[in-house]
C-alpha cells in the first residue's frame, strides 16, 4: 500500500469530481475554449485591431455599464421584494410570488415586445413621458429597463429561502439588548443576506451581459449609441465576419469570467458560517 | 429588580395560551418557571421580556415598581437568553457581547476602550477568557450559551430571563452549568427568571419555583414547599415520582410517594395495608420494590434504603406490611 489517504465521510468522493468535472468540461468549458482557439488564430494585432474600433467599444460600454445599473437597481429592489414577500402576509401574496417568475419562464423576445409597446413614444407610458422629452424605448433607458426586467428573479429568488430561514430570535436579542429596527437591520440582518445578495445580484449582472432577446426590440440598435454586444456580434456573423464576432465574443468571456471570479472572492469574503 | 405581574393574559387567534396570570418576584431571586410543554412558560417570559404583549388591556408588568407594559423590548433593558442562544453568526464572540454596548445611542456609549475592558471582563466571568475572537460556529454548545448570557449581562439588565437555559445540551454540561449559575448568580445577584420543564433542575436550583399549568399558575413557593406541600393534583403528579392509588376496598385516590412508604413485616402490628412484592430492583443507593395490594389490581412503587432490604431480607414475592405519610387528594 501506498500513503494513507484521510478517509473522507462522504463516499465516491473521486467518482463525483470527476463526473462533475468531465460534464462541465463538455458543456461548458469545452464550447469557450474553441472560441478562444478560433480567436486566436487571429493572432494578438488582430484581435486587438477587431474589438478596438470604435463601434464595438461603445457597445461594450453600454453593454456593461446597463448592466451594472441594472443589477445594482434589482439589488436594492429584488431585496425589498424579497424581504415584502417573506415578512409580510397580505392578499395577493401568492400572486405576487408567482409573478416574480415570469420574467425566467417567458420567452425573451415577448418581454421585449410587450417592455417596447409600454415605453414607445405611442404606448401606454411612453406617451405620457414623451411631452416632457423623456425618452425611453429606443434610448439606453429602455434597454435598462428591459435588463432590470429579466434581472430580477435572480435576486428575489436566491433571497428568499435565505430569508425565509434567518432565525427571527437573533432579531428579538437584538432588540432585547437595545438595538433600534435600523439598527437590528443594518447590523445584524443585512450582513447574514449578503453573501445571497452578492450571489443573486452577480447572477443578474450576468444574465444581463448576455440578454439578446429582449433588448433588441426596446433598444433601437443604432450602431454606436444603442447597440449591445450581443447584438453586434450576431450582426458581425450575418456579415461572414467570423474573426471580428469571435473576437468579440473571445473579450465578453474574458470580461465576464473575471467578474465572476471577482464577485466570487467577495462573496467568499462575506461569507457567514451559520451555527447548527 | 422585583417583577410584578398582574392578571395576565395572552390569547393566540382563540386559544388562550395565558389565563390570568399573577406573580410577585422579589429582588435578588432565582426563580423557576415550571411546566408541562405548552402550558405558556415562554410566552410568559417572554411578555416579560417584552418580546410579546399582553391582550390589549388584559394584565400589566412591573418592574421595580414601574409599569412596562408598553415597553417594547429595546426599551425594557431585560437581559433575555434564548432557547438556541440566538447568537449573531456573523460576529465573534467578542462583538456579540459588545452589541448591546454599540448599539446604544453616542451620548450613553461607552468609549471603545470601557466596552472592551466591560467585554473581557464578561467574558472572564463566563468562563471563557481567550475565545473572544471565535465565531459562534465555533463553540461548543455550553459555550455559546454562556456567550448568550454574556451578552444579556453587557447591558446591565434589571431582570434576566433565560429560557430553557440548558436545554439543548447533554446531562453532563448540563448539570456543570446548573451549579456555576447558581453560584453566578449569587456572585452578581440580579433578578433572575429561567425558565424550565426538568423538576429536578427547578428544584435544585431555584429559591422560588412557580409551577404553571394550561397558561395559569399552580404554586408559587420554594422547592421544598412545592415538593412537600403540592397544592393540586395536578402538582402530585407533576413533580416528582408518585404513586396514584386507590385505598383497598375503598373508592377515593391518594398519592404517596414512594420514599414516603414504610415497609415492615407482615406481621407488624403497625401495618395498615399488606402488599406482595411483585418486583425487585436493587441497584444504586437505595431498592425500588414494586408492591401489588391483596385483593386489587394496583401497584405502588416504594424506595427503601439497601440497607433495610439486606437487614429484613427481602425478596420477590414476600409479603409485606406498609404503612403510609398520607397525602391524601380526591
Ligand atoms: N405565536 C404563537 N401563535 C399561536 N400559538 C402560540 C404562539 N406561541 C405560543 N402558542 C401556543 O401557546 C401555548 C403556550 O406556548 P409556550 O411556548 O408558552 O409553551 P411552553 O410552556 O414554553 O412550552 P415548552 O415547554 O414546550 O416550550 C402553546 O399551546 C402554543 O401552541
Ligand atoms: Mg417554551
Amino acid at each position: 500500500m501506498g500513503k494513507k489517504r484521510p478517509r473522507s465521510i462522504l463516499p465516491g468522493f473521486g467518482l463525483s469530481l470527476g463526473f462533475t468535472l468531465a460534464y462541465l468540461g463538455l458543456i461548458v468549458l469545452f464550447p469557450l475554449l474553441l472560441v478562444f482557439v478560433k480567436a486566436s488564430g487571429l493572432g494578438w494585432s488582430g484581435l486587438l485591431h477587431a474589438v478596438s474600433t470604435p463601434r464595438v467599444l461603445a457597445a461594450c460600454r453600454l453593454t456593461f455599464g446597463l448592466s451594472a445599473l441594472a443589477c445594482l437597481l434589482n439589488c436594492v429592489f429584488g431585496l425589498l421584494i424579497a424581504w415584502v414577500l417573506v415578512r409580510y402576509r397580505f392578499p395577493g401574496r401568492g400572486f405576487l410570488d408567482a409573478s416574480v417568475d415570469l420574467p425566467f419562464a417567458m420567452p425573451t423576445a415577448v418581454a421585449g415586445i410587450a417592455l417596447t409597446g409600454i415605453y414607445a413614444p405611442n404606448g401606454w407610458i411612453g406617451s405620457l413621458l414623451k411631452p416632457y422629452g423623456i425618452k425611453v424605448a429606443f434610448a439606453p433607458p429602455g434597454i435598462l429597463i428591459a435588463l432590470v426586467f429579466i434581472g430580477l428573479p435572480f435576486v428575489v429568488r436566491t433571497l428568499q429561502p435565505v430569508l425565509e430561514d434567518f432565525e427571527i430570535a437573533q432579531e428579538e436579542a437584538a432588540a432585547s439588548l437595545g438595538a433600534t429596527r435600523w439598527q437590528t437591520f443594518c447590523r445584524v440582518v443585512f450582513p447574514q443576506l449578503a453573501p445571497a445578495l452578492v450571489t443573486g445580484t452577480t447572477l443578474a449582472f450576468a444574465r444581463a451581459v448576455g440578454e439578446y432577446g429582449s433588448v433588441v426590440f426596446i433598444a433601437g440598435n443604432m450602431p454606436g449609441k444603442t447597440e449591445i454586444v450581443p447584438l453586434l456580434i450576431i450582426t458581425k456573423l450575418e456579415q461572414y465576419d467570423y474573426a471580428g464576432a469571435t473576437a468579440l465574443a473571445a473579450l465578453m468571456l474574458l470580461i465576464s469570467f473575471a467578474l465572476l471570479l471577482l464577485i466570487n472572492f467577495l462573496q467568499r469574503k462575506t461569507l457567514v458560517r451559520p451555527t447548527t | 429588580m422585583s417583577i410584578v405581574v398582574q392578571n395576565l393574559r395572552r390569547t393566540f387567534g382563540t386559544f388562550q395560551a395565558l389565563r390570568g396570570i399573577n406573580l410577585e418576584i422579589a429582588d435578588h431571586q432565582l426563580v423557576a418557571l415550571l411546566g408541562p410543554s405548552g402550558s405558556g412558560k415562554t410566552t410568559l417570559l417572554r411578555i416579560i421580556g417584552g418580546l410579546d404583549f399582553p391582550d390589549p388591556g388584559q394584565g400589566k408588568i412591573l418592574i421595580n415598581g414601574e409599569d412596562v407594559t408598553e415597553e417594547p423590548a429595546a426599551d425594557r433593558k431585560a437581559g433575555f437568553v434564548f432557547q438556541h442562544y440566538a447568537l449573531f453568526n456573523h460576529l465573534s464572540v467578542f462583538d456579540n457581547v459588545a452589541f448591546g454596548l454599540e448599539v446604544r445611542r453616542r451620548a450613553v456609549r461607552p468609549g471603545k476602550a470601557a466596552i472592551r475592558d466591560r467585554v473581557l471582563e464578561l467574558l472572564r466571568l463566563v468562563q471563557l477568557e481567550g475565545l473572544e475572537a471565535r465565531l459562534p460556529s465555533e463553540l461548543s454548545g455550553g459555550q455559546r450559551q454562556r456567550v448568550a448570557l454574556a451578552r444579556a449581562l453587557a447591558i446591565e439588565p434589571k431582570v434576566l430571563l433565560l429560557d430553557e437555559p440548558f436545554g439543548a445540551l447533554d446531562a453532563k454540561v448540563r448539570k456543570d452549568l446548573r451549579r456555576w449559575l447558581r453560584s453566578f448568580h449569587r456572585e452578581i445577584g440580579v433578578t433572575t427568571v429561567f425558565v424550565t420543564h426538568d423538576q429536578q433542575e427547578a428544584l435544585e436550583l431555584a429559591d422560588v419555583v412557580v409551577v404553571m399549568n394550561q397558561g395559569q399558575v399552580e404554586q408559587v413557593g420554594s422547592p421544598q414547599q412545592v415538593y412537600d406541600q403540592p397544592a393540586t393534583p395536578f402538582l402530585y403528579e407533576f413533580l416528582g415520582d408518585v404513586n396514584k392509588v386507590r385505598k383497598p376496598g375503598r373508592p377515593d385516590l391518594f398519592y404517596v410517594r414512594p420514599h414516603e412508604i414504610r415497609i415492615l413485616f407482615a406481621g407488624d402490628a403497625e401495618a395498615e395495608f399488606h402488599a406482595k412484592i411483585e418486583h425487585l430492583f436493587a441497584a444504586g443507593p437505595s431498592a425500588r420494590l414494586t408492591l401489588r395490594f391483596q385483593d386489587s389490581r394496583d401497584t405502588l412503587d416504594a424506595d427503601i434504603t439497601r440497607l433495610q432490604l439486606e437487614e429484613m431480607g427481602l425478596s420477590e414475592g414476600d409479603e409485606v406490611g406498609l404503612k403510609l405519610a398520607l397525602s391524601t387528594h380526591g
